[in-house]
C-alpha cells in the first residue's frame, strides 16, 4: 500500500481534483445522529453523512475515530427496536402451503396500498409484503402450528411468534428474495409497488381488449401484411437508390437532401410516437406472438429470460389497490451476479418494451393525469366507464397534479417551447421506458432504460425558406 | 517509422510539449506488430516516462492483453521504470495517455 | 470457540447473517463488511441506514471459511454455513410457547405497552448446517480474485462495485472511515485482449472519484494446467498468487 500512497502524492491530477465534489455514495455514513434518533425517535430528519479520511495513517487517533464510528453503529443497530405498542398491534399469521399470511383484525395505513381482502374482512397479504410490514414492526409475525400433546396425546393447535430470521428463511428462491429487496427498497421511499403479474385485482390496460368481430381480425391481417410490403418496398426503394440513373433524377444540392437520402437507404427502428402507433404494434404483436415465441426460447436455454417484476405508483392518496390504474413505472428485476442471468439482449430488450403497459409518459395526445382514464381499459371496458359503474367517482390523482396546485398553473403560463430544444427532449428522454434494477450482492441501483429514435429525427441543418426567397 | 509511433511522437512533442522525445531502438514481435516504445520527458517533471502506443478502434479486437504489458515490461522496460504510459490512438486519431503500473501479484 | 453462522440462501451463493455480534465480529477481525440490506426500524422510511440482515456475496463466504478453516484469523471463530429449518419437534415448539407466554405474563405483569418482534432465535427454527466444501472449493474466477486482494492485509475492505461500473471498490480499511481507493474490475485471462473501451470509461469516472483502477487478469487455463503440479495439495492449490496478477490503471492527467 505504501507505493500507492506515494503515488497518490505524486499525482498530478490530485490537486486538480481536490475541489471537486466528492460521490455522495462517499460520504461516510454517520451513525452517531442515526443513534440519537432511535433512542428518542419521533420527527427525525435523515442525518447527513459525515466526512471520512482518505488515507490510513496509522495513529491513535484515527483508530479511535474508527472505533467511534463502529460502536455508533452497532449500538445504532442494537437500539433499533421492532415492534409496535399492543394497542395497535396487528398479527399476521403465515400460512406454509399458500406461502402468504393472513390478518384476521386487520387495521393500519397500510392496507390502502397492500394486501386483498375476502368477504369475511379478513386481508390476505403476499410474502414479501408479510416481511416487509414485519420488519418495519407495523405487524407481528405469527404461524400456528398443530402439535400434539405428549400427556393426552391430543391434537393442539398453538400460535407462536416468529422471528425476522424465520421469514428470511421462508423464501423460496433467490429471485424471490431479490424481489423482495426491490420491493422493500421502493416501499421505503413511499412508492406504491404491486407485482406485475399479480392477479389480486382488476388489472388496467392501455391497450383496448381484443375485439372478436371478424372485421378487426380481417384489419389486423391487413394490417402485418401491409407491414411486410412496406418493408419490402423501402428495400426495393433502396436498389434503385443505389444505382447509378439515379443521379439523373436527383440533383443534390443541399447536405440536407444527402441525409434524405441515407436515411431512406438506411432502414431504422422507429419507436412508436403515438396512441395510434402503440395501439397498432400491440395488435401486430398478438397476430405475431405464436411464431416468434417459439424461437425465442429456443436462444434462452442458459438464461432466464428478465421480465416485468414490479408496477411502481408514485406515492398517492387515492390509490385503489382493487381498481389501481395504469403504473407510472414498470420494473425488471437483475441479479448481476446470477449465473442463470445476464443482462438482455437486443431482442430481449424488444420483448421488454413491447410488453410494456404504462402511463406512457411520452404521449402528447394525454395531456393530464386525470384523462388516463379516458385511454385505458380496466376489464375490457373503458376506465371512465369503469368506474363509473362501480360508482367510485373519487378519481386517482396525485396531489401534485391536484388542478389548485399552484406549481400546475405555473406550467401553464411557461412560453413555449423551440423546436430544438424539444428535439434535444425527445433524443435525451426517448419514448417507451423502464427501470432495469441492478442488485449486486445487496446493493441496489436503478437504470432507466428507453427506446430512443434517432431515425425519425432530422437533426441536420435546414436552412430557413424565406432566406431562400431573399436571395431570388 | 511506424505510423503509430509517429503520430504519439508528434503529440508529445507539437501537444503535450514534451521535452527529449525519442523512439527507443529496442522492439520485439507481438502477434504480427512491432512494439516499440517512445522514451521522453513531461514538461514540468524530472522523470522521463516510457510511452506505449496502442490503437484502439470500436469494432476490432484490440491487442492489449496483460501477456503484451508483461512482455513490454520484461523486454523494452529497465528496472528504473515501476510505470509506463499507454498512449491509446482512438479511431479517429485522438491520444490518451493512461499510466499503467507494473504488474504485481499483490497489491 | 465463537461461532458465526451464515445462511444461505435458496440459490446457494448468497448469505445472511442475522446476528449483531457476528456481524460486528465479521467486521472487526475479518474486515467483512457485508451489506446491511433489511429495514431499520426505527427510521423506516429512508434507505441511507438499514438493517440486519446483512448480505455477504459467495466469493466472501468461501474467502471467510478458508481464513477460519486455516487458523489464518484468531484461531477462535468458527464459520459455518447453515439453513434454517422449520423444527418438526413437537416438544420444543411447546417449549417455545412456553417460553412466549411467560413473556407474555410478564408483559401484562409490568405494564409493558410494546410488544417487540425478534429479530431471530425464536426457537422455532433452527439451523442445520451444509457441508461447505463446494464453497470452500470454489475456484471462480471471482472467488480467486477476492482472495487475492485480501492477501496480506485482511483489514481491507472488498465491497460490491456495482455503484461505480465495476465489480469490487477496495477499501484499505472499513469503510465507516476511509474513502475507497480502487475500483477492481472483473477479471480477464492473461490472453484476452483487454476492452479499451470499458477501460477508459471507468478510469475517467476513477479519476474524478479520485481512485485508481485494478484491473485483475488470471492465467489462461493451459499455462495453469502445466504448472499445476499433482502433488500440490489443497491449500497450495488455493493459493491464488500464481494465478491472479493487477495491473494498476489511473489517467496521466494530460491527453
Amino acid at each position: 500500500m505504501s507505493t500507492l500512497d506515494k503515488d497518490y502524492e505524486n499525482d498530478p491530477t490530485k490537486d486538480a481534483l481536490d475541489d471537486d465534489e466528492i460521490d455522495d455514495d462517499e460520504l461516510t455514513q454517520d451513525w452517531s445522529k442515526i443513534a440519537a434518533l432511535s433512542k428518542k425517535n419521533p420527527n427525525y430528519t435523515i442525518p447527513k453523512r459525515g466526512e471520512k479520511d482518505a488515507v490510513i495513517d496509522g495513529t491513535n487517533a484515527q483508530e479511535l475515530l474508527l472505533n467511534n464510528a463502529r460502536n455508533e453503529m452497532f449500538e445504532a443497530l442494537e437500539n433499533s427496536v421492532r415492534g409496535t405498542m399492543i394497542k395497535s398491534q396487528v398479527k399476521a399469521y403465515y400460512l406454509p402451503l399458500q406461502h402468504e399470511a393472513i390478518v384476521p383484525h386487520p387495521k393500519g395505513n397500510f392496507l390502502q396500498s397492500m394486501g386483498k381482502a375476502d368477504k369475511q374482512g379478513r386481508v390476505f397479504l403476499k410474502f414479501h409484503e408479510f416481511l416487509y410490514l414485519a420488519e418495519r414492526g407495523t405487524i407481528t409475525p405469527y404461524q400456528t402450528f398443530c402439535i400434539q400433546d405428549p400427556d393426552s396425546l391430543e391434537e393442539q393447535t398453538i400460535e407462536l411468534q416468529l422471528s425476522i430470521q424465520d421469514l428470511y428463511s421462508f423464501f423460496k428462491s433467490q429471485d424471490e428474495s431479490d424481489n423482495f429487496l426491490v420491493f422493500a427498497y421502493l416501499k421505503r421511499l413511499g412508492f406504491i409497488v404491486n407485482l406485475t403479474d399479480s392477479n389480486d385485482c382488476d388489472t388496467t390496460s392501455f391497450f383496448p381488449p381484443p375485439k372478436k368481430s371478424i372485421l378487426s381480425n380481417i384489419l389486423n391481417i391487413y394490417n402485418t401484411i401491409r407491414s411486410i410490403f412496406t418493408f419490402h418496398k423501402l428495400s426495393l426503394f433502396n436498389a434503385f437508390f443505389y444505382s447509378k440513373w439515379n443521379f439523373l433524377f436527383n440533383r443534390y444540392t443541399t447536405s440536407g437532401q444527402i441525409y434524405v437520402g441515407l436515411k431512406k437507404l438506411i432502414p431504422f427502428f422507429k419507436a412508436p410516437h403515438t396512441r395510434y402507433d402503440l395501439l397498432s404494434l400491440n395488435s401486430q404483436h398478438k397476430l405475431s406472438s405464436d411464431t416468434s415465441h417459439k424461437k425465442q426460447k429456443l436462444s434462452n436455454i442458459n438464461f432466464k429470460p428478465l421480465k416485468i417484476t414490479f408496477d411502481v405508483w408514485k406515492p398517492q392518496s387515492n390509490y385503489k389497490k382493487k381498481v389501481p390504474g395504469l403504473p407510472d413505472y414498470q420494473v425488471v428485476v437483475f441479479n448481476k451476479n446470477d449465473p442463470h442471468q445476464r443482462f438482455p439482449t437486443y431482442l430481449e430488450m424488444r420483448k421488454i418494451f413491447d410488453s410494456l403497459d404504462y402511463k406512457f409518459e411520452y404521449l402528447s395526445e394525454i395531456t393530464d393525469d386525470l384523462s388516463w382514464n379516458k385511454y385505458s381499459y380496466t376489464n375490457g371496458m373503458l376506465r371512465t366507464a369503469y368506474l363509473s359503474s362501480i360508482k367510485a367517482k373519487a378519481q386517482q390523482q396525485r396531489s401534485s397534479q391536484n388542478p389548485n396546485n399552484p406549481k400546475s398553473k405555473k406550467k401553464k403560463n411557461s412560453r413555449p417551447t423551440s423546436q430544438f430544444v424539444l428535439q434535444n427532449r425527445r433524443l435525451k428522454n426517448g419514448y417507451r421506458s423502464f427501470l432495469l434494477c441492478v442488485i449486486d450482492s445487496g446493493i441496489i441501483s436503478f437504470v432507466k432504460i428507453s427506446e430512443t429514435d434517432f431515425g425519425s429525427e432530422d437533426v441536420w441543418y435546414v436552412p430557413p425558406k424565406n432566406i431562400k426567397k431573399y436571395n431570388k | 517509422m511506424d505510423e503509430k509511433l509517429e503520430l504519439v511522437r508528434n503529440n508529445l512533442v507539437h501537444y503535450q510539449q514534451w521535452e527529449d522525445v525519442r523512439v527507443s531502438p529496442a522492439s520485439f514481435q507481438w502477434e504480427g506488430e512491432n512494439i516499440q516504445l517512445i522514451i521522453g520527458k513531461p514538461s514540468n517533471s524530472e522523470r522521463e516516462e516510457c510511452v506505449l502506443p496502442v490503437e484502439y478502434s470500436q469494432y476490432q479486437e484490440s491487442l492489449l492483453t496483460t501477456n503484451l504489458i508483461d512482455a513490454t515490461f520484461t523486454n523494452l522496460v529497465s528496472e528504473e521504470f515501476e510505470r509506463i504510459v499507454l498512449a491509446i490512438i482512438g479511431d479517429d486519431g485522438t491520444v490518451v495517455f493512461y499510466y499503467i503500473t507494473r504488474g504485481t501479484s499483490t497489491i | 470457540m465463537s461461532c458465526i453462522d451464515i445462511e444461505i440462501g435458496p440459490s446457494g451463493h448468497v448469505g445472511h447473517v442475522h446476528s449483531l455480534e457476528a456481524a460486528r465480529r465479521l467486521r472487526t477481525s475479518h474486515g467483512v463488511v457485508g451489506v446491511l440490506s433489511g429495514t431499520l426500524p426505527a427510521a423506516a422510511q429512508q434507505n441511507c441506514f438499514l438493517y440486519l440482515p446483512l448480505v455477504l456475496p459467495h466469493e466472501e463466504i468461501a474467502w471467510l471459511l478458508r481464513r477460519c478453516d486455516d487458523g489464518d484469523g484468531d484461531g477462535k471463530e468458527k464459520v459455518r454455513l447453515v439453513r434454517r429449518q422449520v423444527t418438526e419437534n413437537g416438544s420444543q415448539l411447546q417449549e417455545v410457547s412456553r417460553k412466549q407466554a411467560v413473556e407474555q405474563a410478564r408483559r401484562d405483569e409490568k405494564n409493558i405497552r410494546f410488544h417487540m418482534t425478534y429479530d431471530n432465535n425464536s426457537g422455532i427454527t433452527h439451523s442445520k448446517e451444509l457441508d461447505p466444501q463446494y464453497l470452500r472449493e470454489c475456484q471462480c474466477t471471482r472467488c480467486e480474485v477476492y482472495t487475492a486482494l485480501k492477501e496480506g492485509d485482511a483489514s481491507r475492505v472488498v465491497a460490491a462495485g456495482s455503484r461505480f461500473g465495476a465489480q469490487y471498490t477496495l477499501y484499505p480499511g472499513d469503510p465507516l472511515r476511509v474513502h475507497a481507493t480502487m475500483l477492481v474490475l472483473p477479471a480477464v485471462k492473461n490472453n484476452q485482449p483487454w476492452d479499451v473501451r470499458a477501460l477508459l470509461s471507468i478510469a475517467r469516472l476513477a479519476t474524478t472519484v479520485r481512485k485508481t483502477v485494478l484491473l485483475p487478469s488470471t492465467s489462461d487455463t493451459k499455462t495453469r494446467a502445466t504448472s499445476d503440479d499433482t502433488s500440490i495439495d489443497r491449500r497450495q492449490s488455493h493459493d491464488t498468487q500464481n494465478h491472479v496478477r493487477f495491473y494498476r490503471l489511473e489517467w496521466t492527467g494530460f491527453g
